[in-house]
């Protein structure tokens, strides 16, 4: 006999087709003898049919295909083309458009109508403190990784050049970086690599935090440079082209080109961060918490009713505090006891600094991954290119 | 004769048999379909545009990794066109009201009472749709709206289909318990 309690999680999967025979004819006999799960059943169908209805199936036309197969090119797919690095440096660009492309990434997946501001801060309830369940901090790795594989995240849209505005702000989040100087980059414009060691940078500053500086390491225009790791000075990270995996490696700091180094059949196991916790599937929404490197403090990621960023500074077993409202998304690591970096449930990378109480928008696009160089101040990471469609390795130094 | 997977469809192409893209455009018209309009809000631009990201899957097929399974692929390469096609269209905004005109209509006989009952009822879901949190929405819009299957959904998010089944089920209780006066 099924339990009461599985009835309804049993009977959507009823109405999605998604049951066995067994287990539909068991939840029959139940119904059948349940009149308080039959109503529940009957609500849950009612639900399911008012949602088909309410977006009804749309038919494409007729001819659709042979329309779609006239207009194809003459020509096959092309044969891809060997790498070519692309080297430059415009991070005021880049920031500009990843602020635009923030919106699209944003509303994406809305529905035609509404009130997309309304639905992204919608959290179904208040968030509620959470106690920690981990008690151990394990050891500070060399350098602590997370990576999201292409799957997870939908890549936005490439943005329009034409579109990027160095005043441009979004709701998608709040963004408290304002450009203050470049160095050698223009204002909103691209500014050409020279080749020589010291590398132009863009400073941004905020209030409370200070300042950062971050540089385009690496990028291509037909490929996503991925998985960036960090070892000493060296910057390690894998692009796929054709069939093969290519290892790839820079400089952090002294302006070298990119190198090849060698195919290698697989790109190695995720870095490992250190106290990290993935309870995702206990909680049934996103849910990641990692110790800080003194094995007493500790943040949480959560999304679900108790969306946001949560810290403890009172030892493994208290209750989290929440300090910001952008959770829900997929790592968290601490750079040293007073910061740590998380993705918000839009893939975007910020860092939080706990005695400022300071959370700061680092890369305002989707981040695939991202690691801590062994300093603890610089942060590497692969992130989106609003202007080719691809990912580039990013280093922003920290204060 | 055996039906080709998405994967071996792929493959056909690449070695140039355009045939072989007219099965993938064939299986998939109206998830992409669905896709356009939903994003775009218009029947005829749907049409454009699905066209277009049909066309762009095919010129970025070389892109494709067999190793990988095609339809998640496919589905971003489609909804990226479309994301960029939108954004070089004048902005325009679609009320609610001029978005329902292209809804097929379920019944033939005029009753204003009923659509007016309709409409309210139109409103109070789609209310509580956008107070659904994010990853419980997106899910129900690519189900019901988008018409994929569980199989593609988690694929398309990256998920397994244990979570999916999970949001699905939290999503619908929600909405559930949002819409409880509507469902008496």
């Amino acid at each position: 006999m099924i339990p009461c309690g599985h009835v309804e999680r049993l009977s959507q999967l009823h109405i999605d087709g998604q049951l066995g025979p067994k287990q539909s004819a068991a939840l029959q006999r139940h119904l059948s003898k349940c009149s308080r799960c039959a109503a529940v059943y009957e609500q849950t169908a009612q639900l399911d049919r008012l949602l088909s209805e309410y977006m009804p199936a749309v038919e494409p036309p007729a001819g659709f295909v042979d329309g779609v197969m006239a207009a194809l090119p003459a020509n096959p797919p092309q044969v891809l083309r060997p790498p070519v690095v692309r080297r430059r440096l415009r991070p005021a660009a880049v920031i500009a458009a990843a602020l635009v492309l923030a919106a699209g990434v944003y509303g994406a997946l809305q529905l035609p109508v509404g009130s997309s501001e309304t639905a992204l801060l919608a959290s179904g309830g208040e968030p509620q403190p959470l106690a920690w369940q981990e008690q151990a901090a394990e050891p500070q790795p060399v350098f602590a990784q997370a990576d999201v594989t292409p799957e997870e995240k939908t890549a936005p849209a490439p943005a329009d050049k034409t579109k990027t505005n160095t005043n441009t702000n979004t709701s998608a989040a709040p963004v408290r970086t304002q450009p203050e100087k470049h160095t050698s980059a223009g204002s909103g414009g691209e500014a050409s690599y020279n080749g020589k060691t010291d590398l132009p940078t863009v400073a941004y500053s905020n209030e409370n935090v200070g300042s950062y500086s971050m540089v385009l390491l690496a990028a291509y225009n037909d490929y996503d440079a991925m998985r960036p790791h960090v070892q000493g000075h060296t910057v390690s990270y894998y692009l796929r082209v054709d069939d093969t995996l290519q290892l790839w490696q820079t400089a952090l700091h002294d302006g070298q080109d990119p190198s090849f180094v060698e195919t290698v059949d697989s790109m190695p196991g995720l870095g490992r961060i250190a106290g990290f916790k993935d309870e995702s599937e206990t909680y049934g929404y996103a849910y990641y918490s990692a110790a800080a490197p003194d094995g007493v403090s500790r943040a949480a990621n959560c999304g679900g009713e108790a969306k946001g960023i949560y810290v403890s500074s009172a030892g493994l077993e208290g209750p989290g505090r929440l300090v910001s409202n952008l959770g829900g998304g997929q790592i968290i690591s601490w750079g040293d006891n007073n910061k740590f970096l998380f993705t918000d449930e839009n893939g975007l990378l910020h860092v939080y600094y706990v005695a400022e109480n300071q959370e700061l928008l680092l890369y305002a696009n989707s981040v695939k991954s991202a690691c801590w160089g062994q300093d603890g101040h610089t942060v590497v990471f692969s992130g989106y290119d609003a202007v080719t469609g691809h990912y580039n390795i990013y280093a922003a130094s920290l204060p | 004769m055996e039906r080709l997977t998405d994967e071996q469809l792929a493959i056909l192409v690449l070695a140039g048999d355009s045939q072989a893209f007219a099965q993938i455009v064939e299986r998939y018209q109206k998830q992409i379909f669905a896709l356009a309009y939903r994003l775009g809000g218009d029947y005829d631009e749907a049409k454009d545009m699905a066209q277009e990201a049909f066309i762009r899957v095919y010129n970025e097929m070389h892109r494709y990794d067999p190793n990988r399974r095609f339809f998640p692929w496919m589905y971003r390469v489609a909804h990226n066109c479309c994301i960029n096609l939108l954004q070089k269209r004048p902005k325009e905004t679609l009320s609610l009201s001029e978005a329902e005109e292209f809804r097929p209509s379920q019944n033939e006989t005029f009753d204003p009472e009923a659509q007016y009952a309709q409409r309210e009822f139109d409103e109070n879901l789609n209310r509580a749709l956008q107070q659904l949190p994010e990853h419980y929405r997106t899910p129900i819009v690519l189900k019901y709206l988008e018409g994929l299957s569980y199989q593609q959904i988690s694929a398309y998010l990256g998920i397994s289909q244990s979570t999916l089944e999970s949001r699905l089920f939290r999503g619908r209780n929600m909405l559930r318990k949002l819409l409880k006066e509507d469902l008496k």
